[in-house]
């Protein structure tokens, strides 16, 4: 086969094919071969050149839905960093740097490698826990209670294997009982509402065994909030609710025991102070007989011991109950000066009889009228004046106080000085202890139980303070004590000064009348009721002793000449309906303070205050002659508050009398079994027998010749419980904390009534 | 002209009988001859060798053409007699079969060479049943450091049949024969070129098993071939080497030729390693190119030497080069003269693949597609 273009030059230029000479034909053939080739060559070439070229463009195709596909990798990447980086750092994204992304994203990675190395970490920690946790039984539940997990100390607590109770209800542990209350079930809604719910009971062991279960089941959510699971911690502890078992059964014996001791105390005091009473009564009343000096003698020693022997008991007793700590506050207003006044006022014949000066001093820091239980405050006071006044042979005791706000309330200071023999360093701290008295040298100076400051220590922590000394031996001791009361206004206490006042008031209607004559009652005032402003007029006339007149008027103006008429500087309140008084002025011009009708309690003592500072009351102190040498009286105090009974005793004491105490009922009727007396100041509430029914027992077993006359002492001032007084055959009242004008009163009173029955006359039941 | 290296060549047609001159007679060292398969199989040529140079190493192998001077034939055997001045020569032939293995071989052959002042060694092999690359590799590892190493595996003209070598003895299947120069006064140049472009998309050899590819980009390859070369696939395996693979492995790029395809597994064997993994481009070449090459590679050969009068030039080309050039052939044969000038003589053959270091390094490699030239010159 001969290429084209050879043949065609052949033919051109050698002519016809069959003319070519032999020799030339090897030489043709391979220009032929040549020809052939070089085609080959081409033809190869340029196909080579087409597929290539066609690759390549399949290859840019290709290239190029790659690249669309690399653009949206790349912008789900980008995406993807975002939400990765949602709560990290805000760095802007590279546009369109895979690079830059790679490296991002492989940072994100590393984080979240690293986060999740953490938590496995973490988890494997806790685990490590779970699993080394032997004393807790922790166990996690599906949503719907059934167990998922199980740990090691679970399977010690409960005996059974993970593979034995996983997707067992939890309620499995439960016993019978409990199921049948519904327990689980409500366990399970409280872990679900509250979070988290902490029960105890009885749980079965696989061996049937029981053991007492603390269980804390916890509800597991996810942030979304919706309920995950529960982890359950269970722990036993039967051994510690054997223990508790048992502590409360020690503590319950313990108290019993105390009880026991209380009750046995109480009882030997009232044992040893029948006969103890009986000692002194009769010492008293030997006393009172006209014996030798020397028989007087002995016996008025018998009688100071019995009393100091008495006072020992009165103290233990009192520290037991407040050990016990039977002893509650009563709070309520007192006036503060008022307090200090009694106080010093008891003390008043001792340090008289020293020479001792006696004073107090208030600061204007201190509120008037504090709210407090003002009986202990003064038993206190009591105590420390008490041991100053017996300590110190000349110079004074000053009793002061002040008062710093503290928030609502107010910390008052008191301070009890003296310029006694002090007290030595070393013995300062163990003052306030029970029986530790300082001087216990076999020479002691001094008698006491020394329980005083032990109790006054109780008594002030109970109403918020502390109590410490300052002592320089030679020089003096300061006491000081602090507690916490609120101030109450002024204007809500009725001034304990008015008790006793005379109050005429006049009026015409009964009901009017008696309304404010209950009031001024209730205030410890004496009201003396007339029906008439005539009658008022005419017994202002008569008796200008009168410590106030209320006076009920319709027309001032015809009255005012026979009020400018009257003798006597009483003040006078006038008192008329809203629309009568067409002024104050009309009132005021006359000298008088003005009350509108329907009186009202607030007004009434908002008028009085005003009326009395018009008129400064008399001085309260006045100076007598011990009432005892007027009124000779044999006095039975039956009181079973300690303080009190020495309170009132002192203050008897203070009038110059001598007063034999009781603590009970029991204890008053063996007494005047044993001599007459003719008073005896009951206290209404005793423990045996209350003055109610030992009354009744006066008034029904003993003769007319023996009835004393009896004056019930009250805790509260309401006019039921002195109508009920009176009713049970008392002759008189007292309320509580009593003042020497009450029994100043009552001994005039009680003096009043026995001249008749002295006379042979048998007293008015 | 000082030189004292005594060279002679000849060659013997079928035709004409022996021509040429048969001066060096017993003094003759080493003997390279070179021809078709049918003229060094033939036991007459050997024995005609040997009583003519009874006391040189007679090294033969088959061709796919044989270079004497300029001329390139395909039906001669071309003899070269060398007898050097100061130069030892020691040879050394082993058959790969019982050695197990190009590489075991490559290492017995290099072990039996060895001694301090071996300079170059010359090696001829199959090239049919031995991998080049793992042969090149057992020279660098075995030989003295500095020693050089040229050669090539030998040819079938174009039909991947049956290739032999022989050492002082009838040539045949499996031989790898090498000849170990030594002495300090031996000077060597060598030089390697291709000039081959490649082109098309770079494709990343998926699927390979030492040098059998299976695939490219997850394709087949002798699909591609076969695509490629359209109505010049009926010439398979030989067409392929009109594309010689490019092939860059992380640090050289080699080019490689076909050597034959497996129609069943669908797969094809090269001269040397496939790696997977190695990135691979189709080149192709143009007369032009290809002569260029041959030039670059013989002024790379006198640069690099500074021989400016090189006495013996061997040239091993390959015989994909011969396939493109066609009739053109020779213009790469007269290009080496004209750049290595009138005085060497010059011998060689068109082979199944070259051994020579690569250009600027002392490890040798498997070449395909070159043109490998090593020049010689003894000095005083």
């Amino acid at each position: 086969m001969m290429h084209r273009l050879l043949k065609r030059q052949i033919r051109k230029w050698l002519g016809e094919e069959d003319a070519i000479p032999p020799d030339l034909m090897p030489f043709l053939r391979a220009v032929n071969d040549a020809y052939a080739q070089y085609d080959a060559d081409r033809k190869l070439l340029q196909r080579s050149m087409d597929i290539s070229s066609e690759e390549l463009l399949e290859a840019n195709d290709q290239l190029s839905r790659e690249l669309e596909k690399q653009a949206q990798v790349l912008a789900r990447l980008k995406e993807s960093i975002r939400a990765l980086k949602r709560e990290g750092h805000h760095r802007a994204l590279p546009d369109d740097d895979v690079l830059s992304l790679a490296a991002i994203l492989s940072e994100q990675i590393d984080l979240r490698n690293r986060a999740e190395q953490l938590l496995r970490e973490r988890e494997e920690r806790l685990r490590l826990i779970l699993e080394s946790a032997r004393d807790h039984a922790i166990y996690t539940l599906d949503p719907d209670g059934y167990i998922l997990s199980w740990n090691a100390g679970a399977e010690r607590i409960k005996q059974y294997t993970a593979d034995e109770v996983r997707g067992k209800h939890f309620s499995y542990f439960y016993t019978p009982e409990d199921h049948a209350l519904g327990l689980p079930q409500q366990v399970f809604e409280a872990a679900i509402l509250a979070g988290r719910s902490e029960t105890q009971g009885w749980h079965k062991r696989k061996d049937g065994s029981l053991f007492w279960a603390d269980v804390t089941l916890s509800a597991l959510r996810d942030e979304a909030g919706a309920l995950k699971g529960f982890v359950v911690i269970t722990r036993d502890i039967t051994v510690r609710r054997q223990a508790e078992e048992a502590l409360r059964q020690a503590k319950e014996a313990a108290e019993a025991a105390n009880r026991a001791k209380s009750r046995f105390v109480a009882h030997m005091s009232h044992e040893i102070r029948t006969p103890l009473n009986a000692i002194i009564g009769m010492t008293s009343l030997l006393l009172q007989s006209d014996l030798k000096e020397a028989y007087s003698d002995g016996l008025e020693t018998i009688r100071t011991s019995g009393e100091a022997l008495l006072a020992i008991l009165n103290d233990i007793l009192d520290l037991s109950k407040l050990e016990a700590g039977k002893l509650t506050l009563d709070a309520r207003p007192f006036e503060v000066q008022a307090c200090l006044e009694d106080v010093l006022d008891l003390f008043a014949p001792q340090a008289a009889r020293k020479g001792l000066e006696l004073a107090y001093f208030m600061d204007p820091t201190v509120p008037p009228v504090l709210e407090a239980d003002d009986t202990r405050l003064r038993q206190v006071l009591i105590n420390l004046v008490g041991n100053a006044v017996k300590f110190t042979e000349s110079g004074a005791v000053v009793v002061s106080v002040n008062s710093r706000r503290e928030g609502a309330t107010y910390r008052h200071r008191f301070a009890v000085q003296d310029t006694g023999i002090g007290i030595p360093r070393d013995r300062l701290g163990r003052l306030f202890k029970a029986f530790s008295q300082i001087d216990t040298a076999p020479t002691r100076r001094y008698t006491g139980t020394g329980l005083g400051l032990v109790i006054s220590k109780y008594l002030v922590e109970m109403m918020g303070g502390a109590i410490w000394v300052e002592s320089t031996p030679g020089e003096g001791t300061t006491f000081f004590f602090t507690l916490v009361a609120p101030a109450v206004p002024a204007d809500v206490v009725v001034p304990r000064a008015w008790a006793g006042r005379r109050v005429l008031v006049a009026a015409e209607h009964a009901v009017g009348r008696d309304f404010v004559a209950h009031l001024l009652r209730a205030w410890n005032m004496v009201p003396v009721p007339v029906p008439s402003v005539d009658a008022a007029l005419e017994g202002l006339r008569q008796d200008p002793s009168f410590d106030v007149a209320l006076l009920e008027v319709r027309d001032v103006d015809a009255l005012a000449a026979r009020i400018r008429d009257l003798p006597t500087r009483c003040p006078l309140v006038l008192m008329a309906p809203a629309n009568a008084l067409e002024r104050p002025e009309q009132a005021a011009a006359l000298g008088a303070a003005y009350l509108t009708k329907p009186v009202k309690r607030s007004s009434l003592l908002a008028t009085l205050r005003h009326a009395f500072a018009e008129v400064p009351p008399p001085p309260v102190r006045r100076a007598l002659p011990p009432l005892a040498d007027r009124i000779p009286l044999r006095i039975l105090l039956a009181e079973d508050n300690v303080i009190n009974q020495k309170v009132v005793a002192l203050q008897l004491e203070h009038l110059g009398y001598r007063v034999d105490t009781v603590a009970n009922g029991v204890e008053v009727l063996q007494a005047l079994e044993r001599q007459p007396y003719d008073v005896v100041l009951m206290d209404v509430q005793m423990p045996e027998m209350d003055g109610i029914e030992a009354t009744r027992r006066i008034r029904d077993g003993f003769p007319p010749d023996r009835q004393p006359y009896v004056v019930a002492i009250t805790a509260n001032a309401m006019e039921e419980d002195r109508a009920g007084c009176l009713a049970g055959g008392m002759n008189d009242y007292m309320s509580k904390p009593v003042r020497v004008s009450d029994l100043m009163r009552i001994v005039e009173r009680a003096a009043d009534h026995m001249a008749p029955a002295r006379n042979g006359i048998a007293p008015n039941r | 002209m000082e030189d004292a290296m005594q060279i002679e060549q000849r060659y013997y047609t079928d035709a004409a009988g022996w021509v040429g001159p048969a001066a060096l007679g017993a003094t003759a060292q080493w003997v390279l001859a070179l021809g078709s398969r049918e003229q060094v199989s033939d036991p007459r040529r050997f024995e005609a060798l040997r009583a003519c140079y009874p006391k040189a190493h007679l090294l033969m192998a088959s061709t796919s053409g044989e270079i004497f001077d300029t001329e390139v034939s395909e039906d001669r055997l071309t003899v070269t007699a060398i007898c050097f001045d100061h130069t030892r020569i020691r040879a050394a032939v082993v058959r790969v079969d019982e050695a197990g293995g190009a590489y075991q071989a490559g290492r017995i052959l290099a072990e039996r060479l060895a001694a301090a002042d071996l300079r170059l060694v010359f090696v001829l092999s199959d090239g049919h049943q031995v991998n080049g690359s793992a042969l090149a590799q057992a020279f660098n590892g075995h030989l003295p450091p500095g020693t050089l190493l040229t050669g090539g595996l030998a040819g079938d003209g174009n039909r991947f049949e049956c290739t032999l070598v022989g050492l002082d003895a009838v040539p045949g299947a499996g031989v790898i024969a090498a000849v170990g120069f030594y002495g300090e006064q031996l000077r060597i140049g060598i030089g390697s070129s291709g000039g081959w472009v490649p082109f098309g998309p770079v494709r990343r050899i998926t699927r390979a098993r030492a040098n059998v590819l299976y695939e490219l980009d997850g394709q087949s390859a002798l699909a591609l071939y076969k695509r490629y070369l359209g109505e010049m696939a009926e010439a398979l395996p030989a067409a392929a080497l009109r594309f010689p693979l490019c092939i860059w492995t992380e640090d050289r790029a080699l080019v490689r030729t076909i050597l034959s395809i497996d129609e069943q597994n669908k797969c094809m064997t090269f001269a040397g390693d496939m790696p997977e993994g190695a990135r691979a481009r189709f080149m192709r070449a143009s007369y032009e190119d290809l002569v260029d090459g041959a030039a670059y590679a013989a002024e790379h050969c006198v640069r690099d030497s500074g021989i400016r009068d090189a006495e013996l030039a061997i040239c091993v080309s390959c015989w994909g080069r011969k396939l493109v050039l066609g009739q053109r052939t020779e213009e790469e044969t007269e290009v080496v003269r004209h750049v290595l000038g009138p005085a060497p003589v010059i011998t060689g053959f068109y082979s199944y693949g070259e051994l020579a270091p690569p250009e600027a390094a002392d490890r040798c490699e498997l070449h395909n597609q070159t043109m490998t030239i090593t020049i010689l010159k003894e000095t005083a």
